[in-house]
């Protein structure tokens, strides 16, 4: 147990241990405090952040939907100036890389958030390219490959951070994307954020998110995150931080195996506040079982013996 | 401090062909009003914990009354004592109970009856005044322990013509205007509490409300369970439900739609 090696280089960002939360399902950590010790997660992506305060969406958030939830928060949040006022003094007591996950309507306002947390004690930026662009009528960033070279250039220029560039799964070339965010400087691709979803209450016959649709987490989404990891992981070079429906220290290891050198837990903390400490131990135990010393060994480590 | 882990039931009792209660040790202080959020399922399915109000509190014995509507609580209502369930809690604000010192009214509406009925066990302990007015659509459940804390109880089914015919706001009108009351706390469906709201406005009166929303986390990290109040630096405020409450003032609480 205690020769094995955890740490995981991703590329510039060393995480102690490869098992880290995912934005907008942690908070700012305090939530989890009472129940397990935040020195024990490898990375914390914080709530996704914006320029100003947010309130997020009127009307119901959430649908819960076979071994899955949709979500409609709305990217809710206190903005970047609490967030470095409050959060990073409270996350800086605890041993862990803490991310700033960024978001904005243009490119502009990614921008200013990325010169502004230049400066800033943080670990890493995370920029989430999901968000709707206002300049393209509401279409996401990610899902446009123009778009992800002009933002994702504009970030690059504008900080020496550490910078993780998050991928939209809802998109039909998911390598071009990776490969156009590779090219113009970043140092990780984290993915996937969640699957465009609908649910529809059919006694009232209407959609059940007053914005009809939503985003898909959880187990639910699994397989799909795993083909998305493992292809880009066959066009890029630079780290992948991978998620969507981890709960297992065998989910965490299939998406290491997919090529994966980190991986982050979402809607597994909801329904297991311990969820981070469990798939670690799971890591260790997978380790163990099959004589591997170091969890970094597990990338990409498929057996391809026809 | 929460607690989250697996205990072993103590106790099951089925009220009816749909509401039951069940028992457990928990070594932690619970107020009444605050809620668990309990793993439904030993296969994965559904996912998502279902959060439950405590309806008795006594000692580190802590009660659940539980209405089954669907497959988590189907889950809960086939557990016996001696099996194990996992859960996390007490959650949520809970009711304050130093605002009350002579006479209490509690309103309870259909399953909601379950944590007034913890709420008015603990008041009665305390030597306050309870008195009641609860609400069914069919049969009352927990009419026993009603009887036992509350001085004047009104029972109000929409069918069962033995007790008094309609809902609880009908009643509501002379009860408030029969005896003075320090304190009103209500939980019920939504449209119950949004009737009292109104009715209370009128009479420049508010009351504790316990209210219910989807949640996900249950814990105040993943922001799905909003409950929008006045005030705030939007105009109104989005606080979450399992956090901040589930028990918010009438007064302070916006019901859309
Ligand atoms: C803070 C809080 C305290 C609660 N306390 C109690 C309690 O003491 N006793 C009790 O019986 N129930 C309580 N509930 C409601 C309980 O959590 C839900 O009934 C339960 O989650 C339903 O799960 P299910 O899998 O059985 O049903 P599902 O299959 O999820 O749903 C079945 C049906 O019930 C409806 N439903 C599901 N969840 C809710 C909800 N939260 N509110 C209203 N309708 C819902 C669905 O829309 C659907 O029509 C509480 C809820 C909250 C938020
Ligand atoms: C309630 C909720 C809120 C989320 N908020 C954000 C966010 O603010 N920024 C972001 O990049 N991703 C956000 N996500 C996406 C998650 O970080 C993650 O990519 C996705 O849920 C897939 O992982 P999972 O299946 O383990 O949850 C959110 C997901 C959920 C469920
Ligand atoms: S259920 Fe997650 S914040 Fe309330």
């Amino acid at each position: 147990m205690n020769n094995l090696d955890l740490k995981v280089d991703l590329n510039g960002l060393i995480l102690d241990n490869p098992v880290t939360v995912a934005s907008g399902t942690f908070g700012f950590g305090r939530e989890f405090e009472p129940y397990l010790d935040l020195n024990e997660i490898g990375a914390i992506s914080v709530k996704g952040l914006t320029l100003e305060p947010r309130q997020g969406n009127e009307g119901v958030r959430i649908v819960e939907t076979p071994m899955g939830m949709i979500n409609s928060v709305g990217l809710q949040n206190p903005g970047v100036h609490h967030f470095i006022e409050h959060e990073i003094p409270y996350l800086r007591q605890f041993n862990t890389k803490i991310i700033a996950n960024i978001n904005g309507n243009t490119t502009q306002e990614y921008v200013r958030m990325a010169e502004i947390l230049n400066s800033e004690d943080v670990d890493s930026i995370e920029l989430n390219i999901s968000c709707p662009n206002v300049k393209n009528g509401g279409l996401a960033f990610g899902t446009n490959p123009k778009v992800v070279e002009e933002v994702v250039k504009a970030v690059r220029n504008a900080t020496d951070k550490h910078l993780i560039v998050k991928l939209t799964p809802n998109v039909t070339d998911i390598k071009e994307i990776a490969k156009i965010v590779e090219a113009n400087g970043a140092n990780c691709i984290s993915l996937i954020n969640t699957v465009t979803g609908m649910a529809i209450d059919i006694y009232q016959r209407k959609p059940i998110l007053k914005r009809k649709s939503g985003g898909l987490s959880g187990p639910a989404v699994k397989p799909i995150a795993i083909k998305l990891v493992h292809d880009v992981y066959q066009a890029v070079s630079i780290p992948i931080l991978g998620m969507g429906g981890i709960m297992t220290g065998e989910d965490a290891v299939e998406f290491m195996l997919a090529g994966a050198d980190a991986i982050a837990i979402g809607t597994g903390n909801f329904v297991n506040p311990t969820a981070v400490i469990d798939v670690k131990k799971g890591i260790e135990k997978y380790l163990e079982y099959m004589e591997i010393k170091s969890v970094s060994k597990l990338k990409g480590y498929l057996n391809t013996v026809e | 401090m929460a607690f989250n882990g697996t205990v072993k039931i103590l106790n099951t009792e089925q009220h009816d062909h749909e509401n039951f209660s069940l028992s457990v040790a928990i070594p932690e202080t619970v107020k009444p009003g605050q809620f668990f959020n309990f793993l439904a399922t030993d296969s994965g399915m559904p996912l998502l914990r279902r959060p439950i109000s405590v309806s008795g509190i006594e000692d580190n014995v802590i009660t659940f009354t539980i209405k089954v509507v669907g497959k988590g609580t189907q889950y809960l209502a086939n557990l016996k004592s001696g099996d194990e369930v996992a859960l996390t809690g007490p959650l949520g604000n809970g009711f304050d109970l130093t605002t009350t010192k002579k006479r209490t009214l509690l309103i309870g509406g259909g399953i909601g009856v379950a944590p007034i009925k913890g709420l008015g066990e603990a008041l009665r302990s305390m030597d306050i005044i309870v008195d009641s007015v609860i609400g069914f659509r069919e049969n009352p459940i927990l009419e026993a322990a009603f009887l036992k804390f509350s001085t004047q109880l009104t029972v109000v089914s929409e069918k069962n013509d033995t007790y008094k015919k309609g809902y609880v706001t009908q009643y509501l009108e002379q009860i408030l205007d029969e005896n003075e009351y320090d304190e009103i706390y209500a939980c019920g469906p939504k449209v119950m509490l949004r009737a009292v709201t109104d009715m209370l406005n009128s009479r420049g009166k508010r009351a504790q409300l316990l209210m219910e929303e989807k949640m996900a986390c249950g814990i105040g990290a993943c922001l799905v369970c909003t409950c929008k109040l006045k005030d705030g630096e939007f105009g109104s405020k989005m606080v979450r439900m399992c956090k901040e409450g589930p028990m918010f003032y009438s007064d302070e609480v916006i019901f859309d739609e």
